[in-house]
């Protein structure tokens, strides 16, 4: 047997409801005043699938109707409910911090893809130097548009940012916005958009706060 | 039920009249490299393999099943 996490609310147990992977019934797993969601399969847990991923999916999203909720890496498998529950003890300060920090707000991503990224990426480098141009070039690039967008953190409760983390992407930031404010924020996307005339902005969401999860609180 | 992720705005000029459901790969990126870290088993970890080099039938149709939500 093994158990198969989803996310971390706050409760004492009763009926969770729903069905997780494989369809299996979710279930919590309490300890203290906070409830882990689990389901229960046999052997070392659930094949990669793509079901299983929109299963996960659907699972943590329903978990956010009822409240503030942390979700769980995708995949992430213990033995059983104490390992859960010593799991819930031992980080119970920080995972109180982090539910009270996202409570009420959603997560929403921006990325900002190069127009010409084709072009940039196609150019065979001719020597070391203009290699080391190129991509310093294409850093300074990407610092420009992310100071476009930095109005955006005055919309959101907090931010991370990816600088450049693939050749096409200058920027992947998750901002956690209050419900009440998305559509301000989108508002703003669009506004600081017209200013950045090299770059196709996509912004997605709301999304469970799967980005502030972990890492150091600002 | 809280409604599926969409995309809020895109600034493509092919931009979709309507929101369109993200794609597989936003997801992908956010519940794989995001939430909480336990101290156990990645057993659907391997699926980043799996699903980004799926072949594209797969991804249509995981894609529609997101739209159908």
């Amino acid at each position: 047997m093994s158990l198969l996490l989803y996310g971390i609310v706050e409760g004492d147990g009763g009926d969770v409801g729903g069905m997780g992977v494989d369809d299996q019934p979710l279930r919590g797993v309490s300890e203290g005043p906070l409830l882990a969601i689990v389901s229960d399969h046999d052997g070392p847990g659930p094949g990669p699938t793509t079901d299983a991923l929109l299963a996960y999916e659907r699972a943590v999203r329903r978990l956010m109707e009822s409240g503030a909720v942390l979700p769980v890496q995708f995949g992430s498998v213990l033995d059983d409910d104490a390992t859960v529950q010593e799991l819930l003890r031992r980080r119970r300060k920080d995972l109180m911090a982090r539910l009270d920090r996202v409570r009420g707000a959603v997560e929403i991503g921006l990325r900002a893809s190069w127009l010409d990224h084709a072009r940039v990426s196609d150019v065979r480098p001719e020597s070391g130097t203009s290699y080391l141009r190129d991509r310093l070039e294409l850093r300074q690039n990407a610092r420009r548009v992310a100071s476009e967008l930095d109005p955006l953190t005055a919309l959101a409760r907090s931010s991370r940012r990816a600088l450049v983390p693939r050749p096409d992407l200058p920027v992947l930031d998750a901002y956690l916005v209050d419900r009440g404010r998305v559509s301000e924020f989108v508002a703003l996307v669009a506004q600081l958009d017209h200013r950045l005339d090299d770059v196709e902005l996509v912004c997605t969401g709301p999304w469970p706060p799967y980005s502030f999860a972990e890492g150091a609180p600002e | 039920m809280v409604s599926p992720p969409q995309t809020l705005y895109a600034s493509t000029a092919a931009r979709p009249a309507r929101p369109q459901p993200v794609t597989l790969v936003d997801l992908i990126d956010r519940v794989l490299s995001g939430g909480v870290v336990v101290q156990g088993h990645i057993t659907l970890a391997v699926a980043e393999v799996d699903l980004i080099d799926v072949d594209i039938a797969l991804l249509v149709a995981a894609t529609a099943k997101l739209a159908e939500r």
